[in-house]
């Protein structure tokens, strides 16, 4: 927790349509200037739980409160919403547009669109603004839907796969822009299928499957958590002797390093003692085999699909 | 408020600058006066057409025409009125045949089409010998045309002369058909832009801004306010089309009563109110373009039930179908505007439609905001009348069918 207040805090939240449970009895918190990844499966219970938040459907038991009270219409100026479903006024004008949205957030008219530009300009779609939605690409209309989304300087930001349809340079831009947020405190729930970019940028973690948590934590902690008991070990030299090595069970290659799963019973610094007396290797590389997100996502999806 | 007053803004300048806007308030009234310009002047051709006779024949088979002219001469027999016919000597010729006092008919016999003026020469031409032995100082014109109608309604106190009756009778009539093209577009425009901004997923985006509420209530307010203005450049139009047609004998009798405006005009803001909320809902639960129209369609039907009617209206202004038109909040507006030229509409059932509109305005409004509000992320599945009746009772939840059903997908 860097600023340590709560964005959101919820608590104990179920969701029912009809016989059918969305979402069962989910806990978790957001903090203020912090990234917090939100994933799971299609059909998981993300979308029924952001929209919760936001109040756009009320849950059938628990409590949510959103900066510090119960959602209610005075909050929603101070959210800003990306929903995965983009949309936009396609016959309009792209400052008018957004001067629109602005007001509805609680702008005046003139700041909306003093602020739009200056998004606009950010983002290189300033010569863009009088143009009307549908002239521009799907990616210009994807940072302008951001912009909308951030244009009223909000507290709490939730963006839904913010990173769809960008090119890798308008990437780094939209990542760039949310991590400036997060330094000025604002609290930034991201719901992706990119876990490349949770990896990268989220520092906390929410992982939900069939409406019930799954992880939940830092997104180190928890990666260390799913940690093998193996190295990862590179560098020069004669590696064929390495599976003599006592502590070493199984020896893999992986993208150019070797992955040394390690006996039960042995510890990194044996097998690095016994790596480095050696003479025939040289070490560049020795770390704690740490897997990604993707591989934990396919083994706790995984496991609840075999369940 | 504010944001009420916001989305109404939007919505109004939005649509303003629309081109079928456009076209609706300035394109359809010069539309129509063209084609009212060219049936006007069809007619007038019509009229002048015909052959203009200077000497005109007649065969007596009844003792009736006793005077001399110098334009008329008389032929003993057919034969003979069509030998001068003939020979040109004469232009048309008549007979008064024996049964002429029995039926009235006077066969003209010509080559090509008699004009007006000519018929009405010998009209003129056989009263004067029909009423040659009475003792009168009424001009012939007074006994062709001896009534010209005024009707003193007094319980309104409107004085209805000839030609103001035929104002009258258009204006109204006008009024409902203005009326009715103003509600379609407006109604229209708002079905459009949910289902726009619902098949464009905006929504999603509107509703974390604002509640669906004050975004209906914007809406509404914005294109009534829209309708109300194209309404305002039609009757404008329509006065200057008056005052610059007052050389037209049933144009100078157009007048616009101050109470029949009040009124319609409370009339329209009503009845715009109802079927606008009906076609938002409608937009809301439907989220296609295509089907929200036919449906629309459907509900603007009720609309024009009454002209339906019009034979009826004709024959019997007071008949019961009317009075229970104008109790049906859905035709009542159409019905009061039509009924008033014909007969004379007592006060209290005057209210009494106005007030049970008023009414069910505010509850189909009430209703519609619910489901309104339920139905705005719903995508893809129609929910059947139970569910809506649940939803207008407050029984089921928004996102019962959840925007892109991921959660559904799960389940199935």
């Amino acid at each position: 927790m860097k600023n340590g207040t709560k964005a959101i805090e919820v608590k104990g939240i179920s969701k029912w349509y009809g016989d059918f449970q969305a979402v069962k009895d989910l806990s978790f918190e957001v903090h203020k200037g912090e990234i917090f990844a939100v994933l799971g499966p299609n059909g998981a219970g993300k979308s029924t739980s952001i929209r919760m938040i936001l109040d756009i459907i009320k849950p059938d038991a628990g409590n949510i409160t959103v900066l510090g009270s119960q959602m209610n219409d005075s909050l929603k100026n101070r959210i800003g919403y990306l929903p995965e479903e983009r949309g936009l006024y396609k016959t309009v004008k792209v400052i008018e547009m957004m001067a629109y949205l602005g007001r509805l957030k609680g702008l005046s008219n003139k700041d909306a669109k003093a602020k739009a530009m200056l998004l606009l300009d950010k983002l290189e779609l300033a010569e863009n603004a009088n143009n009307k939605v549908d002239e521009l690409s799907k990616g210009m209309q994807q940072k302008v839907q951001f912009a909308v989304t951030v244009m009223h300087d909000p507290e709490l930001i939730i963006v839904d796969e913010p990173f769809s349809g960008l090119d890798p340079v308008n990437r780094l831009v939209i990542k760039g822009l949310l991590e400036e947020l997060r330094e000025q405190g604002t609290a930034i729930v991201m719901s992706t299928h990119q876990m490349n970019q949770i990896e990268e940028m989220a520092d906390r973690m929410l992982m939900i499957s069939h409406g019930q948590l799954k992880l939940y934590g830092e997104v180190d902690e928890i990666r260390k958590e799913y940690a093998q008991h193996a190295i990862v070990v590179e560098g020069q030299g004669n590696w064929e002797s390495l599976p003599g090595i006592a502590g070493v069970e199984k020896i893999n290659n992986r993208n150019g390093s070797l992955l040394l799963h390690l006996k039960p019973e042995s510890t990194m610094d044996e097998v690095l003692a016994a790596i480095a007396q050696s003479p025939e290797t040289t070490v560049e590389r020795f770390e704690r085999a740490v897997p990604g997100l993707d591989e934990i996502f396919i083994r706790v999806a995984g496991e609840k699909l075999n369940a | 408020m504010r944001n009420i007053w916001l989305v109404a803004q939007q919505e109004f300048m939005t649509n303003i600058r629309k081109r079928s806007f456009l076209f609706a308030v300035f394109g359809v009234p010069v539309l129509m006066g063209v084609i009212f310009a060219i049936v006007f002047f069809v007619q007038i051709q019509a009229e002048e057409g015909g052959i203009v006779a200077e000497n005109i024949g007649f065969v007596e088979q009844l003792e009736v025409i006793s005077l001399e002219s110098e334009t008329y001469t008389e032929f003993n027999n057919i034969d003979t009125a069509t030998a001068a016919l003939d020979a040109e000597e004469v232009d048309v010729f008549f007979v008064v045949t024996p049964l002429y006092f029995t039926t009235g008919e006077v066969p003209l016999y010509s080559y090509g089409s008699v004009s007006a003026e000519t018929r009405r020469a010998i009209r003129v031409f056989l009263v004067e010998n029909l009423t040659s032995t009475i003792q009168t100082d009424a001009p012939p014109e007074r006994l062709i045309d001896p009534v010209d109608s005024i009707l003193f309604l007094e319980n309104t106190q409107r004085e209805l002369s000839f030609e103001g009756m035929i104002g009258l009778f258009i204006v109204p009539i006008l009024f409902a058909i203005v009326l009715l093209m103003a509600l379609q577009l407006s109604s229209t425009f708002l079905m459009s832009g949910v289902v726009e901004e619902k098949s464009n997923h905006i929504m999603e985006i509107l509703i974390t801004s604002i509640t669906p509420y004050q975004l209906l209530a914007g809406k509404l307010l914005g294109l009534g306010t829209l309708g109300l203005i194209q309404i305002g450049i039609w009757l404008i139009m329509g006065v200057i089309g008056v005052q610059f047609g007052g050389d037209f004998e049933f144009l100078s009798g157009v007048v616009m009563p101050i109470d029949f405006i009040i009124v319609t005009l409370s009339y329209f803001v009503l009845t715009y109110f109802l079927y606008s909320s009906l076609l938002a809902g409608i937009g809301a639960v439907v989220g296609s373009e295509q089907e929200s129209r036919t449906y629309a369609g459907i509900v603007s039907m009720l609309l024009a039930i009454p002209f339906f009617f019009f034979s009826v209206l004709i024959l019997n202004p007071d008949s019961p179908i009317f009075t229970f038109m104008l109790f049906f909040p859905f035709t009542s507006g159409m019905t009061y505007m039509m009924k008033y030229p014909f007969t004379t509409i007592p006060l209290w059932q005057v209210l009494s439609s106005l007030s049970i509109l008023a009414v069910s305005t505010f509850v189909v409004t009430w209703a519609v905001a619910k489901v309104f509000r339920w139905a705005l992320l719903l995508y893809g599945k129609k929910p059947n009348p139970l569910t809506l009746w649940r939803v207008i009772r407050g029984t089921e939840d928004i996102g019962v069918i959840p925007a892109q059903s991921t959660d559904m997908e799960a389940k199935a």
